[in-house]
C-alpha cells in the first residue's frame, strides 16, 4: 500500500512536466485528428508532450494550451504565427491584418472558420498558455505514429 | 539497513521524494523571491520572499483585490506579480487614474484598434485585469491588456524574508486589499 502511494506523485509529476496522454474532442482539427469523426464515435489520443512546451515554437507545429476565454478548458491548435509575423485575419477578427506581439502566437484549427474557434475569434494567445506539443498520434493505430507537422506545408500558411 | 537492501531502492526512494515535492510545489504551495518597485509600498523592491498558493492557479477563486503570480504575457518564461483589479465583466478604466503626463496618450490593443488612455472597457470572459500598486512604476494590464486568468499561477498569500532563527517569524499575512472598514487594523 505504500509503495503504491509512493509511486502516484511519480505518475503525477510525469505528467505534468514530460508527458501525458490526451483525448481529442470534436472537429476543429479535421481532417488531420478525429479524421474518422463522422464514422466513429471514438476520439483520437494523442501525446501531450510537456517538456519544454513553451519554447522552440515553430509554425505548423500542433500544441495544446489552456483556452484564454476559459481557463480550465484544454485545446488543441496548429501554430499559425510567431512573434513578429504579419497575420491575414478571417471573420470574425475585427481587422484584416494583425502583427503577432511579442510572446504571443497565432493558432488556427485545421477545420476551419466554421469548426474551429481559434485566434481568429480570441486574437493572439500568449505563449505562457501553452501546455504541450502533440508529438505522437497513439490511437487509432492506423494512423499511429509521430505526428511529421512539417510535413504538413498546405496547412503552414506563412512559411518565412 | 534494509533501505538499502536492494542498489536501486535507495534511487528510487530519492525519485519518489522529489517527486512528492515538485507535485506540492506545482499544485500546494511554492516559495521564491522577487524584486522590484511595481508593487510598493506592499512589497520592498528586493529581500522579498513570497509564499504562493497554487491552489488558486488559473484564477480559481481568485477575488478583486488579490495579490496573484502570473506568467508575463509578453515575455515567456517570466513571472510576476500584481493585484486584480478586475474579473471578467467588470468594468476598468484602461489608465487608473489617468496621470498627467499619459491622459490623452493613444495606443492599440491587440486588434490594431487604437484605445485611449481615458477608455474604459468591459475584462473579457475568462480574463482579470491587473494593475501594480505603484502605478507610475508598474508594467500591467494598462501595458499588455487584460490577461487570461490561465495565466495565473496561484495567489500570494505571505511575504517576507528568511532572517532570523525562528521560522514563523518569517512570514506575514497578505490579506486581500478589499477589506471592510472595521476589518482595517491600525
Amino acid at each position: 500500500m505504500f509503495m503504491f502511494a509512493a509511486s502516484v506523485p511519480v505518475v503525477i509529476s510525469f505528467n505534468t512536466f514530460v508527458a501525458e496522454l490526451a483525448w481529442i474532442n470534436g472537429a476543429s482539427m479535421y481532417p488531420f485528428l478525429n479524421s474518422e469523426k463522422d464514422r466513429t464515435t471514438r476520439r483520437d489520443v494523442v501525446l501531450n508532450f510537456k517538456y519544454n512546451a513553451q519554447y522552440a515554437l515553430q509554425r505548423g507545429m500542433i500544441v495544446t494550451f489552456w483556452n484564454p476565454l476559459r481557463p480550465e478548458s484544454m485545446t488543441v491548435k496548429r501554430i499559425v504565427g510567431l512573434p513578429g509575423d504579419v497575420i491575414q485575419a478571417h471573420s470574425p477578427y475585427p481587422v484584416r491584418t494583425v502583427t503577432i506581439p511579442p510572446g504571443h502566437i497565432w493558432v488556427e484549427g485545421d477545420g476551419g472558420v466554421r469548426d474551429s474557434m481559434d485566434s481568429n475569434y480570441y486574437g493572439p494567445i500568449a505563449t505562457g498558455l501553452i501546455i504541450g506539443k502533440v508529438t505522437h498520434l497513439l490511437w487509432p493505430l492506423h494512423r499511429a505514429g509521430r505526428v511529421r507537422w512539417w510535413e504538413h506545408t498546405d496547412k503552414i500558411r506563412n512559411q518565412a | 539497513m534494509p533501505f538499502l537492501g536492494h542498489p536501486f531502492r535507495l534511487l528510487f526512494a530519492t525519485a519518489q521524494s522529489f517527486a512528492l515535492a515538485h507535485v506540492v510545489w506545482a499544485y500546494g504551495v511554492s516559495i521564491g523571491s522577487g524584486w522590484g518597485p511595481s508593487m510598493l509600498p506592499t512589497f520592498l523592491i528586493m529581500d522579498e520572499w513570497f509564499i504562493t498558493d497554487k491552489r488558486y492557479r488559473r484564477g480559481r477563486g481568485i477575488q478583486v483585490g488579490d495579490c496573484v503570480a502570473y506568467s508575463i504575457p509578453v515575455e515567456p518564461g517570466q513571472e510576476g506579480l500584481k493585484r486584480v483589479m478586475g474579473m471578467p465583466g467588470d468594468y476598468v478604466l484602461l489608465n487608473t487614474p489617468p496621470s498627467s503626463s499619459r491622459a490623452g496618450d493613444s495606443g492599440v490593443d491587440r486588434a490594431g484598434r487604437s484605445v485611449r488612455n481615458e477608455d474604459m472597457i468591459q475584462v473579457p470572459e475568462g480574463h482579470c485585469y491587473i494593475v501594480g500598486d505603484n502605478l507610475p512604476w508598474s508594467r500591467d494590464s494598462r501595458d499588455f491588456g487584460p490577461i487570461p486568468l490561465a495565466l495565473i499561477k496561484g495567489k500570494i498569500i505571505a511575504r517576507g524574508s528568511p532572517v532570523g532563527l525562528n521560522p514563523l517569524g518569517w512570514f506575514t499575512k497578505i490579506e486581500n486589499g478589499l477589506q471592510k472598514p472595521s476589518h482595517i487594523s491600525e
